[in-house]
């Protein structure tokens, strides 16, 4: 089954070199090995990959999710290979490391004229600002990349240098994952280094940079959020480093010190991992346009209260006539001669350089000069004519803001495809950490291009993604791990606020979508089965419930009784532009779970994006601003059972944490409310005819039940009829009930004492003792009080009672966000 | 001289900030021409003032509200004591360009002064009128000195008619505006006659300008003696003062804050609020002598 292959791969298979040896026994495995079971290999790999395609962005943009290819068929890079390479970049993040510190010193590389100066004074990435803050250790560029391709020559070159948010480490840490889950039996076929603790030992690198006297530093990572392409790969990262996700908006400035807001008050922050561009990190001193960084960031680090890594100034780094230099920084700064060297590269500004490439421009590779993640660059040789001719006056109209790099020989890798081996131009990226030391990680990310015409190997345009073996030397093994810090309790971060407000909201619309639901489905099953023609008390019940629970106004023709509700209920189903609708508040799930996906367990973004979808389909041909006609029972069931799933999966996956409690917060606050304002409703007397008044209000009552799923409850507690009394004791005050008030408030209870724990302060108490005074007034109410006259005959107080029942509910929803979400620092001057 | 100056500068919001954060620019520098005596920085709600010196040497004083307020006051006051200096100018013979080959050995240091920047650029209009103006050949001083006139007499104050955000170009194009557009753009002619010039901010014991009588725009009364002027790079090494919008040099009247590239290095105030949808600001600036004053203190 395998194809043939040429060139390069037939020279390393035919050398008895580790690499060729690992090639062979691979290349064998896949000619005789058993055939479905690699086909599975495959396509399970090609699955776990999705898992990475759907992550990105395109879910907020575009609905198609890109697939980015997975090729089991390894990358290798044998010893001898492998420990050049860690010199040569241990050499080059230590250059940068000093170029970085002496520009942002005394600038002694530019008075002694090493390289231009205007290269630097004239480049929007040289922070002003920045210059003279001393950080620590002198490290400006803590964690690095560097892309690596062959020259003609065969020996390694550096085609791009990462110093100052590098990306990328996830999908290379991913790509090992893959392969375990889907073929771990390849790896027996080589002596691989392990990736081991990636995460926490950049962890631990970075702690080291804290200059708070504290001995377990706090880190959080600073991430644009959603708005980022890279949002998968920074919450991915969190998570892999146990370390906060956070946004500008998360962090606050209290005495020249970073501070994340969390639901136990504001907590300094010692280091900052940083994953925004440097211009964009602090809008007070840098660019004020930046809706993502931190005000006043600067103070702080010039204050030596806060370190951010890479340090800010790092992006005067990323220019690549800097890179092209670099042998002349190795010179001035270490005194050696560079390593690595970087790739062959015109800096368009000289006139000679500019000619030298415009008259070979077809084949090179044109970039700008200041590296930017979104910037546009060509491969000269797959651009059309007409593409050519714009290039050559993209370039005249600016030359100095271009470089151009006489195209590298395609560095073939053998992949898979179609069952056959294929040749495809691929890159590496390797990554280290870097500081008084360098460690380059043998965790290293091999991109290969879509086809074998394109060089192409960004994973956004097509390129596909391998795993990269690196082997062991004879006698080398696996350093061992390193001793990892337990944090201590109390220096643990506690919840971030916004995320703890999300979750509340995220609890509150689940629950609401969920009783929205019900209550339609009910309410059109009774209108089905009285043929529209219910008695006048309970379609004012109905409707009452209808308009007070959504507060949606149910239009009513004059002088009929009993019309079909069921527009009414379409619309309160479907109308997403209607907040109070399912769709409007499905919607507003989705919203909320999508700004926090990285700290909420993935099968529930599943479940919700599931019902979103249901919805959406269910609407499907709807002319503009109306709303489809659908079969209402049929919708609600599916429905329901969804939300039963979002609840099995929230009680399954989610961490019993600060964060679970305010979830659970947000879906008993809601309930409790809903249970009241229906109750509410039910006992409310109403002109009945003198016949049948009982019969009305039983039907009332059971309808109650119905509305709120205690049927059974009920029938098992009371085995009788329904009475107004009975069922209004059993919804109020039944600690057993999962839909009952006193249920939720117990849950409530739990959570906000959990959610309390360890909280010195006074004031942070009120939401509790707020609860706790609620839940005892509902316990202890003698409900039979308010039947002086018979058990269907509720008097006018047991109204005014749910009334300010709800009024308390309200007030304490309010009460806990002000304590725990919206926080503020109280004025520790005064 | 002696001069007492207080800086009001108070913020009040349409709802509540639940965070302020801010950077100020008020103090002025100790420098050959000036000498700062006393000086005092406060903050209503009282808070941390931290203060730090920026990459053009000047004195910035940074302060975080993270707490729900409605209103911020900062006070600057200050006293400073200035210095007749000699004419800098007198006896430097020499011709815009040979002045520019004497630079030429500090062409590092002085690149950030001759190069656009923010608020200067060098479009066709700018350099056209700095051949004009500034020919290489022309004496360097005298050229100077006339270009300060032109400056003054061609243009028109008018407070109001322009922004913090108006460029060289728009002020050419409406021929109207304030001391820092006038300033702006003999920065521009300047430097693309390849003389390094640099802005300056500052305070000037003066009446307000002519015209500018009228005003009556209530938020600006009292910040007239906030004030903007430039200054260029001799081949002596020194750094000269011109002030087009009062065609004067500086004098001992003008007490410097802060200098920058342009505006963009050296605002006043720069606020960043969270929570508040609008803002608004009101400034007041005194300057008086204090030969005659007693300090209250």
């Amino acid at each position: 089954m395998i194809g043939t292959a040429s060139g390069s791969l037939d020279e390393t298979l035919g050398t008895p070199t580790p690499v060729g040896n690992v090639y062979r026994r691979l290349l064998s495995h896949f000619r005789t090995g058993d055939i479905p079971d690699i086909r599975r290999s495959i396509d399970l790999s090609q699955r776990l990959t999705e898992d990475l395609s759907a992550a990105p962005t395109s879910l907020r943009s575009s609905p198609d999710r890109r697939r980015i290819p997975f090729d089991l068929f390894p990358r290798v890079i044998g010893p001898a290979e492998w420990i050049g390479l860690e010199a040569g970049i241990r050499q080059r993040a230590s250059i940068w490391n000093h170029f970085l510190r002496d520009i942002h010193d005394s600038q002694e590389v530019l008075k002694a004229g090493i390289i231009p100066f205007e290269l630097v004074y004239d480049s929007p990435d040289y922070l002003r600002p920045a210059v003279g803050i001393k950080v620590p250790d002198d490290v400006f560029c803590h964690f690095c990349a560097f892309d690596l391709a062959r020259d003609a020559q065969g020996r390694w070159t550096v085609i791009e240098d990462h110093v100052s948010t590098p990306k990328g480490a996830v999908y290379a840490l991913h790509a090992r994952n893959v392969i375990n889950g889907a073929a771990a039996g390849l790896m027996e076929f080589a002596d691989i280094q392990a990736h081991r603790n990636f995460a926490t030992d950049m962890l631990e690198h970075f702690r080291g940079f804290s200059r708070g006297g504290s001995t377990e530093p706090r880190v959080v990572m600073l991430s644009s959020g959603p708005d980022s392409p890279d949002y998968f790969e920074h919450g991915h990262l969190a998570r892999l480093m146990g370390v906060p996700l956070v946004r500008g908006d998360d962090l606050t400035v209290l005495n020249t010190s970073i501070h994340l807001k969390t639901i136990g008050g504001l907590e300094p922050i010692d280091v900052v991992f940083r994953r925004i561009e440097d211009s964009q990190l602090d809008p007070l001193t840098l660019d004020p346009e930046s809706p993502y960084g931190i005000p006043a960031l600067l103070s702080c680090v010039r204050k030596r209260t806060t370190s951010v890594v890479n340090a800010i100034g790092a992006g005067v780094a990323s220019n690549r006539v800097i890179a092209s230099m670099l042998n002349r920084l190795s010179k001035f700064y270490l005194n050696e001669p560079l390593l690595l060297p970087t790739v062959e590269r015109y800096a368009l500004r000289d006139p000679d350089g500019r000619e030298a490439a415009l008259s070979r421009l077809e084949s090179c590779f044109v970039a700008p000069v200041h590296a930017r993640p979104d910037e546009s660059r060509w491969l000269a040789d797959e651009l059309s004519d007409g593409e050519m001719e714009t290039l050559r006056r993209t370039i005249m109209a600016a030359p100095s803001s271009f470089v151009a790099e006489p195209l590298l020989p395609r560095d073939p890798l053998p992949c898979f495809n179609a069952g056959g081996l294929e040749e495809r131009h691929s890159g590496l990226r390797v990554f280290a950490l870097s500081g008084r030391k360098t460690r380059v990680l043998p965790c290293a990310l091999t991109r290969f291009a879509a086809d074998a015409k394109t060089r192409s190997i960004s994973l956004g345009r097509g390129g596909g993604l391998k795993d990269t073996w690196i082997l062991h030397g004879p006698k080398e093994s696996d350093s061992p791990a390193r001793t990892i810090i337990i944090q201590s309790p109390e220096r643990r971060l506690r919840l971030g606020s916004r995320i703890a407000d999300r979750l509340l909201w995220l609890g509150r619309y689940a629950e609401r979508a969920e009783n929205a639901t019900r209550l339609l489905r009910v309410i059109d099953q009774i209108n089905a089965e009285t043929e529209g023609r219910q008695t006048h008390s309970l379609d004012a019940f109905l409707r009452a419930t209808l308009e007070k629970t959504t507060g949606h106004r149910i239009a009513r023709p004059r002088g009929r009784r009993g019309i079909d509700l069921r527009p009414a209920l379409t619309t309160l189903l479907l109308d997403a532009k209607n907040p109070a609708s399912v769709a409007g508040c499905i919607r507003a799930c989705r919203d909320n779970i999508l700004a926090i996906r990285e700290s909420t367990p993935p099968e529930l973004w599943r479940v919700i994006d599931r019902i979103h979808q249901i919805v959406e389909t269910a609407n499907v041909g709807a002319a503009p601003g109306r709303v489809a006609i659908v079969d209402i029972q049929g919708l609600t069931q599916e429905l329901l059972a969804q939300f039963d799933a979002l609840s099995g999966a929230a009680g399954r996956h989610m961490l019993r944490d600060d964060g679970w409690h305010f979830w659970s917060l947000g879906c008993h606050l809601e309930r409790a409310l809903v249970t009241v304002l229906v109750s509410r409703e039910a006992v409310q007397p109403r002109s009945q005819n003198r016949n049948g008044a009982e019969r009305q209000v039983e039907e009332i009552a059971d309808c109650l039940l119905r509305l709120l799923a205690c049927q059974y409850a009920y029938r098992s507690l009371f085995q009788s009829r329904p009475n107004l009394c009975n069922v209004t004791t059993l919804i109020l005050q039944d600690g057993h009930l999962p839909r009952g008030l006193r249920y939720c408030m117990d849950e409530i209870l739990s959570s906000l004492r959990s959610v309390l724990a360890g909280r010195a302060e006074d004031t942070a108490s009120a939401p509790l003792r707020m609860a706790s005074k609620l839940a005892a007034d509902i316990e202890f109410t003698d409900l039979d009080e308010f039947f002086p006259t018979g058990p269907n005959e509720p008097d006018r107080r047991l109204g005014r009672l749910a009334d300010s029942i709800c009024e308390r509910l309200s007030q304490l929803s309010s009460t806990i966000s002000d304590h725990y979400l919206h926080h503020q620092a109280f004025n520790i001057l005064r | 001289m002696q001069f007492l100056i207080e800086h009001t500068t108070e913020y009040t919001y349409s709802a509540p900030a639940t965070e302020a954060f801010s950077e100020l620019r008020l103090r002025p520098r100790d420098n050959l021409k000036q000498r700062v005596t006393r000086h005092n920085t406060s903050v209503q709600p009282a808070v941390v003032v931290d203060s730090y010196t920026d990459y053009f040497g000047n004195i910035v004083e940074a302060i975080a509200v993270p707490f729900r307020h409605s209103a911020l006051t900062v006070t600057s006051l200050c006293q400073v004591q200035t210095f007749e200096l000699n004419d800098a100018l007198s006896g430097l013979d020499l011709s815009i360009s040979e002045a520019q080959a004497v630079n030429h050995e500090k062409r590092r240091e002085l690149h950030d002064f001759l190069r656009p920047s923010t608020f200067v650029h060098f479009d066709g209009n700018v350099r056209a009128m700095a051949r004009d103006l500034l020919p290489p050949s022309a004496n360097f001083s005298e050229a100077l000195h006339r270009l300060n006139r032109h400056i003054f007499s061609k243009y028109r104050y008018r407070p109001g008619s322009t922004d913090v955000t108006t460029t060289v170009s728009q002020f050419l194009a409406t021929g109207e505006g304030v001391c820092q557009d006038f300033t702006h753009l003999m920065i521009a002619l300047c430097r693309c006659a390849g003389i390094p010039a640099r802005y300056v901010s500052g305070y000037i014991e003066s009446d307000p300008p002519a015209g500018d009588k009228q005003r009556n725009d209530p938020e600006m009364i009292g910040s007239a003696a906030s004030h903007a002027w430039l200054e260029v790079h001799a081949p002596n090494g020194m750094w000269i003062g011109f002030d087009p919008t009062n065609k004067m040099r500086e004098s001992e009247r003008h007490v410097q804050i802060g200098i920058g590239r342009d505006y963009a290095d050296v605002p006043p105030l720069k606020g960043i609020f969270k929570g508040s949808q609008k803002q608004k600001l009101s400034v007041q600036v005194r300057v008086v002598r204090s030969d005659a004053v007693t300090p209250e203190e």
